[in-house]
């Protein structure tokens, strides 16, 4: 299935994700560790990837200024996210086939994305 | 391995992100510090916080909120909330006619506290009888002073304590800042401390850290009371109760002869010398000791609260037996909960 964020599509390359509890270690002098349960975060979903034209990266550039969430789909389920951050970098290509929509002069850029998910 | 899942309630607040409550017996009010991401709480609204662990929690503050920081950019808020005794600092006794103050005449001590209370709408929940009689020759007038500040007066003539539980219940006792045995003759001191947790006292495993201490910053072993209209008395002591023996002992210099620390209290609402009297033995027997207190911090203990008396279950260092918690503070955040002590007997 493809993937996009927000409705703009991204081909992507990597992706990965990382949740955690929040959990304290409590130390007494005379005997083992303590752990204190404090709550969970949640994941942070990093993609890298590729994205051709201007107009799908300005999408994504929007996304980082808006605030509101928007719904990652790929192959996994839908998830509700928040873009908190985009890097992206001009890819050296002269002719793009990745998105036959488009125009094959179209830029190609590789796009590195942090998401926060909204359980 | 030792695990809880911490829990932590407020209404009106959630996202709750730590919790801090300080308690301490020479504090006007208990203060809760909360870090929370929502609330639909005000400035003046009542809240509660039950907290602990899941399964075993309880209300550990009642008060009123009465400051609201909200914090960008982390969109955090800072709440602050003091208990019910803070009704009585925030209200001032002021008479429209400066002729015609607030007044009573031959009252018991605790009488006057509890009708003082009153104009802050406060009730006194629990109290002792004094037996210490104010105005008995000329009329007590109170004005231009906070209901808080003439309460600690007053109990500070017989060096009782007024303060407000965690469930906004408010005392007024003979609770002083150490261990007390029953047997200084003083009203309201009629049996020995017993520690709320002498069945179940806390282990060893439990004590993250500790520090012992003993000192004479606060001994004053003659102490000198003015009263009304050239009234006066005093009370001093060559020798000065040590917790660590429960024996008088010479603590001050003797040579070339007795070196007394004093403190004064001028109080113009005592008009006989026998009352006189009384408020510097009972003083005397406040301050003439030396100071053994502990700092210690353990894991979060919810139904440990100041002015407890606490049993710590240690033969190896100086905090293990029975303790006056002279003020406590329990710390909910990402660190864990914590409850910290400082001890003194």
């Amino acid at each position: 299935m493809a993937w996009t964020l927000g409705g703009t599509r991204v081909y992507v390359i990597d992706e990965d994700e990382t949740s955690k509890q929040e959990i304290a270690r409590l130390q007494p002098l005379t005997s083992g560790t303590i752990h204190h349960i404090f709550g969970w975060d949640d994941p942070i979903i990093k993609i890298n990837g590729k994205v051709v034209g201007l107009t799908n990266l300005n999408a994504l550039r929007e996304m980082r200024t808006t605030g509101v969430t928007t719904t990652l789909s790929g192959d996994i389920e839908n998830r509700t996210v928040l873009v908190s951050s985009l890097s992206f970098k001009r890819n050296r290509a002269y002719w793009q086939t990745l998105d036959i929509t488009q125009d094959c002069t179209a830029p190609v850029f590789d796009v590195d994305i942090e998401l926060y998910e909204e359980i | 391995m030792n695990k809880k899942n911490l829990y932590c309630s407020i209404p009106g607040i959630t996202k709750i992100e730590s919790v801090v409550i300080t308690e301490n017996h020479s504090s006007p009010s208990t203060i809760a510090m909360i870090n929370a991401e929502t609330l639909s709480v005000d400035i003046g609204d009542q809240i509660t916080i039950d907290m602990g662990y899941v399964g075993d929690h309880s209300q550990v503050f009642q008060g009123y909120v009465k400051n609201i920081d909200r914090k960008t950019p982390k969109s955090m808020y800072e709440i602050t909330a003091y208990d019910e005794l803070i009704r009585a600092s925030d209200y001032f006794i002021v008479s429209s006619n400066p002729n015609t103050p607030f007044k009573r005449r031959g009252f018991y001590l605790e009488q006057l506290v509890t009708d003082l209370l009153d104009l802050a709408g406060l009730t006194l929940t629990d109290f002792d009888a004094t037996f210490f009689i104010l105005g008995v020759n000329t009329d007590v007038e109170v004005n231009m002073i906070s209901v808080y500040d003439i309460c600690k007066q007053l109990a500070d003539i017989v060096t009782w304590t007024i303060w407000a539980d965690h469930n906004g219940n408010i005392y007024f006792r003979n609770r002083k800042p150490f261990l007390m045995t029953g047997a200084s003759g003083q009203p309201g001191d009629d049996t020995p401390d017993v520690a709320v947790n002498v069945a179940n006292p806390i282990p060893l495993e439990q004590i993250m850290d500790y520090v012992y201490r003993v000192d004479e910053k606060d001994l004053r072993n003659k102490v000198v009371v003015y009263g009304r209209n050239g009234i006066y008395a005093e009370a001093s002591s060559a020798t000065s109760y040590d917790p660590r023996t429960d024996t008088q002992e010479q603590i001050v210099p003797t040579t070339p002869e007795i070196f007394y620390k004093i403190i004064l209290a001028a109080i113009p609402y005592i008009d006989t010398v026998a009352e006189c009297q009384d408020c510097a033995d009972y003083n005397l027997y406040l301050y003439n000791k030396l100071t053994e207190s502990a700092n210690i911090t353990i894991e979060g203990n919810h139904s440990l609260h100041a002015r407890y008396v606490i049993k710590i279950a240690d033969s190896i260092t100086n905090v293990g037996g029975t303790w006056y918690a002279y003020s406590c503070e329990h710390n909910l955040s990402r660190g864990g909960y914590t409850t910290t002590f400082d001890l003194r007997r």
